[in-house]
């Protein structure tokens, strides 16, 4: 076979938009069978990553897609040096690091062969620069492991959407079966914070009938700012289930929940089928060596 | 009940082909009926479509003049009623690409060739991306071939590839139809099966469309890419091109700077009739510094003789070119107008490849003569030195021969060193030695015969072999003075 990673990269890295297009739309069809020099995906690998994060808004879906793909069959192959590491990490640790810096350092330590430990990172998931946020994300996705799962859920409530759709990524990694269980998790530990953060993931998941009995359970009496969300999110699930219990819900004793529950009504009479859906079989890739 | 339209469907889908011939020709004067479902039609039209472009000139008019009885019949049935149903005529739902049902994806796409519907374009982009279905992928490859521009082409590329044989054939098709040269021989040529005789003719039949001086040009400048992907892909598709002029380029990738570059230079000589320029190449390659490089030239000199011939891909000029350039290349002793062809159908393009084929002969006439003198049929004074050198030959290679079962005991430790590079190229000397000496005892025992001195008993059709070849070899010469 003759595709070659190597031209690919130069394609999307090219300045001819209709190309960059072309390549991504070829790229979404390659197989392992076709690539003749499998070692150089890292270079479309980070071109895709680049395009994700771009300003290029047409491709950026695509390239998410794509990259999704092709990360599931094709190894990383290349890796920061040891050298590199340290260097990131003060980077990480300095006050006086500039945003570029951090972000520069983070996209890095993402191609660093193996990282044990996440709890460095996970205070930039909350970091006010959306892209420092993807490129946490991108730590995440290649180092994480199930017990990190809950670090990321409430992420699929971003306001920015290429920081939904990085979060998406990584929990596609996982498969849907891992994550609602880490939900329930998080729904029946007794940390308020933990709970709202799997109510605002669920949210945004698309819907199905073990997402709403979890939000019904959330729903009954207990704390007011758990059911609320709970209510809240049961908006976004156009379902009979939903239905009937927010019709329940409507003759609550809190007049708040019943108003919560009017509005979460009218809104799930109109709402359309377009939570995010989270891949079923999941084949973790694993970084190795090289 | 089969209805008249459902019949000529089925004829049109038949895999005789006079079955198909006739149903195109009632096709092309059938009158439709006012009420016909436009199911039918849009079966009609992607038959059509499925089609593509005849080879011979008898179903390309019968192909033409089925689709313009079909179209002038929508028309003309579209201003008299309102009968045909909407997706015939003018109103096409470009939503219709993303249906769910792919019976729904066809019709649109094949409305999309019909009207050629450029608009179409990204829709059409955006079903590529995870269209499974068989049909409705071959008929986006055909839409796109009709509304894209060139530059698709790169994306075609992957279908090339696809495991559906139709898919991959449309997707070559269109490459041929919408690129040029260039993306023939960069998209196409490097997968092409060396065993399809079928896939060589028709790539060899739209490569003559251009100069071969352009394309040569094309490869060259490859080969000396930086990028070492692009210097492989390029001889990947010399790999696939016959001819002395794909020699002397894939001699550029003999000498690079990578081994695996120059591995697969020593695999693209193989099965290649050109001894005289290859051994030359193969014995360079065995003195390289790189061990296996070294190694697969040695082994493939060894084997090179026993090496079936393989067909490729060969480049010749095109029937209609004009340019200045085109006129001074006929005179290439390469040129079609200069090749002969003599009674096995080897094709012969200047005297030195008469003399390859002449040595050929004249190595199974030694060995011939060889058995017969060994065997007593024959005892000829003049053979007797060619005789004894042969013999002498044949000993020497035996002895190393046994040299080499009784190292065999040690190769792996020499293999580790390289130390067995030397046995190797000795062996490889007695071989050539040998062959060398059959050859000249062909060659005077066929001088004996020629002055009457032996009889040809026994050797009869390599010496009325030689004759003709010595006799194409006159003719060549005055060819090319």
């Amino acid at each position: 076979m003759s595709l070659f990673f190597s031209e690919l990269a130069l394609e999307l890295d090219s300045a001819d938009q209709e190309l960059v297009k072309i390549t991504l739309v070829k790229l979404s069809r390659i197989t392992p069978p076709l690539i003749e020099d499998k070692e150089s995906y890292y270079l479309v690998n980070r071109s895709l990553r680049d395009i994700s994060l771009s300003t290029q808004q047409q491709f950026i879906d695509l390239a998410i897609l794509v990259r999704d793909k092709l990360d599931g069959i094709f190894p990383l192959g290349k890796f920061s040096s040891l050298e590199k590491l340290h260097e990131c990490l003060e980077i990480l640790g300095s006050e006086s690091s500039s945003t570029d810096e951090i972000y520069q350092a983070l996209i890095t330590l993402s191609e660093y062969s193996q990282i044990e430990d996440l709890s460095r990172y996970k205070s930039f998931l909350m970091n006010e620069n959306p892209l420092i946020r993807c490129a946490v994300l991108e730590v995440y996705q290649y180092h994480s492991k199930l017990e990190n799962l809950s670090d990321i859920v409430h992420m699929l409530h971003d306001s920015n959407f290429r920081v939904k759709k990085f979060a998406t990524r990584v929990l596609n990694r996982f498969g849907q079966r891992s994550l609602i269980n880490c939900l329930q998790k998080m729904i029946d530990s007794n940390k308020e914070e933990a709970k709202i953060s799997a109510i605002h993931c669920m949210a945004n998941l698309k819907t199905n009938v073990e997402i709403v009995k979890i939000l019904e359970k959330c729903s009954l009496p207990g704390s007011d700012k758990v059911r609320s969300e709970a209510i809240r999110a049961l908006g976004s699930h156009n379902c009979e289930e939903t239905i009937k219990l927010l019709r329940y819900l409507q003759n609550d004793m809190s007049i708040e929940i019943c108003e919560l529950a009017h509005s979460a009504l009218n809104k799930v009479e109109h709402s359309s089928i377009s939570g995010i859906q989270i891949r079923e079989q999941v084949s973790i890739p694993v970084q190795k060596d090289s | 009940m089969i209805t008249e339209i459902e019949i000529l469907i089925q004829n049109l889908r038949s895999n005789d082909s006079e079955i198909r011939m006739l149903a195109l020709d009632t096709l092309s004067r059938y009158k439709f009926q006012i009420n016909i479902h436009s199911e039918y039609i849009l079966q009609i039209q992607e038959i059509l479509i499925g089609f593509g472009r005849a080879k011979d000139e008898e179903s390309q008019s019968l192909i033409e003049a089925a689709i313009d009885n079909l179209k002038s019949q929508i028309i003309e049935q579209n201003s008299q009623s309102n009968n045909f149903e909407s997706s015939i005529s003018a109103e096409i739902n470009l939503k219709d690409l993303e249906h769910s049902n792919p019976k729904f994806r066809k019709q649109c796409l094949v409305q999309v060739i019909n009207h050629d519907i450029k608009e179409a374009y990204d829709g059409v982009l955006d079903m590529l991306v995870n269209e499974e279905e068989v049909q409705v992928l071959d008929l986006a490859i055909k839409a796109l071939s009709i509304i894209a521009e060139p530059k698709i082409s790169k994306l075609l590329q992957v279908f090339v590839y696809h495991p559906e044989l139709d898919v991959s054939k449309s997707a070559k098709i269109a490459i041929c139809e919408l690129g040029d040269y260039k993306d023939i021989i960069d998209f196409i040529l490097p997968s092409i099966d060396l065993s399809d005789v079928e896939e060589i003719n028709n790539i060899t039949d739209t490569l003559s469309k251009y100069n071969p001086e352009d394309i040569f040009f094309h490869i060259k400048n490859k080969l000396q890419d930086p990028l070492e992907h692009r210097r492989l892909l390029a001889l990947k598709v010399l790999s696939k091109i016959e001819g002395d002029k794909a020699i002397k380029l894939i001699n550029i990738s003999a000498n690079d700077k990578s081994p695996k570059i120059k591995s697969l230079a020593i695999s693209a000589l193989i099965g290649r009739a050109q001894t005289g320029e290859i051994v030359p190449i193969l014995n360079r390659l065995v003195q390289d510094t790189d061990i296996e490089v070294s190694e697969v030239a040695l082994q493939h000199l060894n084997n090179y003789s026993d090496q079936p011939s393989v067909q490729r891909i060969k480049l010749s000029m095109p029937k209609n070119h004009s340019s200045e350039k085109s006129k001074t290349i006929t005179k290439d002793p390469v040129d079609e107008t200069t090749i002969l062809t003599n009674t096995r159908n080897i094709e012969f393009k200047d005297p030195s490849s008469v003399d390859d084929q002449i040595e050929v002969e004249f190595l199974g006439l030694g060995k011939r003569f060889y058995h017969q003198i060994s065997s007593g049929e024959i005892s000829q004074e003049e053979l007797s030195t060619n005789f004894a050198v042969v013999q002498k030959a044949i000993n020497r290679l035996d002895q190393l021969e046994q040299m080499k079962q009784n190292a065999n005991l040690v190769k792996s430790i020499k293999n580790a060193i390289g130390g067995n590079l030397n046995h190797k190229l000795t062996l490889q000397n007695a071989k050539i030695a040998l062959e060398e000496a059959y050859i000249d005892l062909g060659e005077t025992g066929f001088g004996l015969i020629s002055t009457s001195i032996i009889s040809t008993r026994g050797v009869e059709p390599s010496v009325k072999k030689l004759n003709e070849l010595f006799n194409l070899r006159k003719e060549l010469s005055k060819i090319n003075s």
